[in-house]
């Protein structure tokens, strides 16, 4: 058994080496493209940038603190996003969509990368610097249930923050809470009541109007609708969406639901194990998807129409352990077209068409054809 | 903040504790007359019925399922009916809190007692059973020699099972005692239940549990019989290393792995009906459509039929032939797969496929339905959704709507209809 195999190895070992090297050049030529573009003035207009942002967990320590094993949950992603736009993050669950989502308000420490908001590089900002950033960059949390205190009632929740960051002064503080409030389309008489008295799409209410209160210019969405019912999620998002408009914000909305994200977004990311493989506009990605991830995704998509016969692309197997990620192009697993050199070469995250990144060797070739 | 409001909130919110104790009171002597039912000793043909029709594999008739809290009676499931055909997928669809899922826990009797009951109603099954002697043994079915004589060599499946004589019988599951149920439960109509991460026993190696079931559901199993099944029924699910995952304990595997085992466990005794409970909502999109092909696949290849509870309704649309709709305990509409979407009537029907962005639509803001589903306790006695409605009419502030018939498959609960079909 052990004989054959080495004998097998021996036998395509010289593509696989040239493979090998094509990868190492690859990766070298990416680190000094990643320093050249570290270097680039910041963009004026892009209310957030994130360059090459990377964040990694520490799995295992040595004795002496050194980190010995690593788990990368976000790998080299970078976008653009500016103020009043939407940008949709899809992915599977480990893909580190939420990861991104913290790692851009710091609440995680970003391992690698920039992250400039505002034309200012917050990446290295201590708490405290921090904190006169946090009226701009808020976040909604996932689950309504566990993100708000039981022990306070929602004008409580509400005005906290507003008198932290001494948004109005303290004689106004009411009466801002309850425009607040309305705004959002909570009751005023919600104001004494306590959490546990909502139903779910209420208490994310509750979240999103906490967000707003300290009058943000972007938001983090992380899975806002998800824990919610049909006709309440729609009740949501169509929230979201006006408030959106009578604010000026930016979201980051963080989903699963590809069908939200596509209802939502102006710009969609497809993350697939820690880093992005499809980027763009939100017309382009749907009309024209490039990678085979995000087509597969689409196509799992089950439609409500019984008519309709789907043409299912079914990715077999299930997503690598992100502890351990597969060489080469981390989808060639369960990628139906992986070709040899897809095992053993990192696709670059090119544009191919303006504003529309994708990482995968097949459709390099099929466009450097073209 | 005005007084009115306060005393509305006071009115809606709080119950004092001598109207809790009222309520215990009354509830606990319902209860102990319901348990005592559950846990009589009683004679089969009290619980042996007919069918109404006999196409259908389980017909439920009025079923009343309520939950004695402290606050007051729960009516989860209020006056549901309908039927499952015989080879065929019947989709339920609703929002959390509709009652789909005690629907489904009433028809597999999973109810936590006492305060979950059966209040009144009937889940009639059709179950094929072993038959039984006199001291009711299973009676095994013996294969003919060459010569054409008994011999006590016992007839066996492919699996390598003895085989035993069967017969069909119709039971109403809700009249029948506890100890009874597992006649049906898990031999004959098994469950997948929404959470493969905690419907596993952690402790157990997935082939410990997996042969638990054929050593409990059919007589004479020895230990490589069982194995052998259980990685039978691995490898149908589509499982690459069934020996691998036989051993491994369920921590080891992913959601969608998980979930496998939890079909092929509910496939492993070849039920005649399969409770699927919301499958696949805890798996990602690219899963779930390996779950569903699977699904599709196998209800053919075992010929049985399934309940699917979800709250998608592109599922429901991919997988079902039929649905029903539930909304606050009762079913407000059902029919065909093609009725539902291309004809539905209920406005909550209409509502709940316009609220969902589609891949198609483009439209700028989302359809969505007002408000929340009513308090379950204390229940208006007018039609549920008259607060969230958008075409009510002045007969919906009356009784709660019957059921109409709009063609032979399809019916509808809304006052709307009733109307015209009597103008017309």
């Amino acid at each position: 058994m052990a004989d054959s195999k080495k004998e097998a190895t021996e036998v395509i070992d010289p593509a696989v080496a040239a493979f090998i090297e094509e990868d190492a050049k690859r990766k070298a030529e990416l680190e000094e493209a990643k320093a050249k573009d570290f270097e680039k003035p910041y963009d004026t207009e892009a209310l957030l940038e994130v360059r090459h942002l990377r964040k990694c967990f520490p799995l295992q320590k040595s004795l002496l603190g050194k980190v010995q094993r690593e788990l990368v949950a976000v790998d080299d992603v970078s976008f653009k996003l500016n103020a009043g736009e939407t940008l949709g993050i899809v992915g599977e669950s480990g893909c580190g969509k939420t990861t991104l989502g913290r790692a851009i308000l710091k609440l995680h420490e970003p391992t690698g990368g920039r992250i400039i908001f505002n034309g200012e590089d917050i990446t290295d900002f201590n708490v405290k610097q921090m904190r006169k950033n946090r009226t701009e960059m808020q976040i909604i949390f996932q689950d309504p249930y566990s993100s708000l205190p039981p022990r306070s009632t929602v004008g409580d929740i509400l005005s906290e923050p507003v008198k932290v960051h001494k948004i109005v002064p303290d004689s106004e503080v009411k009466d801002y809470v309850m425009d607040l409030m309305e705004k959002c389309g909570l009751r005023d008489y919600y104001y004494e009541r306590y959490p546990h008295e909502f139903s779910g799409g209420q208490r994310q209410r509750i979240c999103i109007a906490r967000a707003l209160s300290v009058k943000p210019k972007l938001v983090i969405c992380d899975e806002p609708v998800s824990a919610l019912d049909v006709s309440i999620q729609a009740q949501n998002i169509n929230l979201l969406k006006d408030l959106q408009k009578s604010m000026n914000l930016a979201y980051v909305f963080i989903s699963h639901d590809l069908s939200v994200v596509k209802f939502i977004s102006d710009k969609i990311g497809v993350m697939y194990l820690g880093s992005m493989v499809e980027f763009g506009n939100k017309k382009d990605i749907f009309s024209n998807p490039i990678h085979p991830y995000t087509k597969a995704l689409f196509s799992a998509i089950p439609n409500p129409n019984p008519d309709v016969k789907m043409n299912r692309i079914v990715l077999n197997g299930d997503i690598p352990s992100p502890a351990n990620p597969p060489k080469g192009c981390r989808f060639h697993t369960r990628c139906p077209n992986a070709t040899e050199k897809c095992k053993y070469v990192t696709p670059e995250y090119r544009e191919y068409e303006p504003g529309h990144f994708a990482a995968c060797h097949l459709c390099e070739e099929e466009f450097s054809k073209k | 903040m005005s007084n009115e409001k306060n005393t509305e909130k006071t009115q809606k919110h709080y119950l004092t504790s001598k109207e809790i104790k009222a309520i215990a009171k009354e509830n606990s002597k319902v209860m102990k007359a319901l348990e005592k039912k559950k846990y009589r000793k009683a004679v089969e043909s009290e619980f042996v019925t007919t069918m109404k029709d006999d196409k259908n594999i389980l017909e439920i008739e009025d079923l009343h399922t309520y939950f004695f809290t402290d606050q007051g009676v729960v009516k989860a499931v209020n006056g549901v009916s309908f039927n499952i055909p015989k080879n065929s997928t019947v989709g339920i669809v609703g929002e959390s809190g509709c009652g789909k899922s005690v629907t489904s826990m009433s028809v597999m009797r999973l109810l936590q007692g006492p305060q979950g009951q059966i209040y009144s109603g009937s889940i009639r099954f059709k179950s094929e059973e072993f038959k039984r002697d006199a001291k009711g043994n299973p009676i095994p079915v013996f294969v003919k020699d060459e010569n054409g004589a008994d011999t006590q060599v016992q007839a066996t499946s492919s699996s390598g099972a003895p085989l035993f004589e069967m017969e069909e019988k119709v039971l109403d599951i809700a009249e029948m005692p506890i100890s009874e149920i597992h006649r049906i439960r898990g031999r004959q109509i098994s469950m997948i239940f929404q959470e493969p991460m905690t419907s596993l026993n952690p402790v157990f190696t997935i082939g410990n549990q997996l042969d638990e079931v054929v050593f409990i559901h059919s007589p004479g199993a020895t230990k490589e019989m069982a194995k052998k099944r259980s990685l039978e029924m691995l490898e149908l699910v589509g499982i690459a290393a069934p020996e691998r995952v036989y051993n491994s304990y369920p921590h080891e595997l992913s959601g969608g792995m998980r979930q496998r085992v939890m079909i092929s466990m509910a496939l492993i005794c070849d039920p005649r009906l399969i409770i699927a409970d919301e499958p696949t909502t805890a798996l990602d999109v690219t899963i779930q459509a390996q779950i569903l092909d699977l699904l599709r696949d196998l209800k053919d290849r075992i010929n049985g039929s399934i309940m699917l509870i979800t709250h998608d309704l592109g599922i429901i649309a991919e997988m079902a032939d039929y649905v029903v709709v539930m909304y606050a305990g009762r079913v407000i509409e059902q029919g065909t797969v093609s009725e539902i979407f291309h004809n539905p009537m209920h406005p909550y029907t209409i509502g709940l496929q316009k609220s969902k962005p589609t891949m198609d639509s483009d439209s700028d803001t989302l359809f969505n339905i007002p408000g929340n589903v009513p308090n379950p306790v204390n229940m208006p006695s007018h039609c549920y959704f008259k607060e969230r409605c958008s075409k009510c009419i002045g007969k919906c502030s009356g009784d709660y709507p019957g059921m109409i018939q709009v063609s032979p498959t399809h019916y509808v609960a809304c006052h709307l209809y009733g109307e015209e079909e009597k103008n017309g």
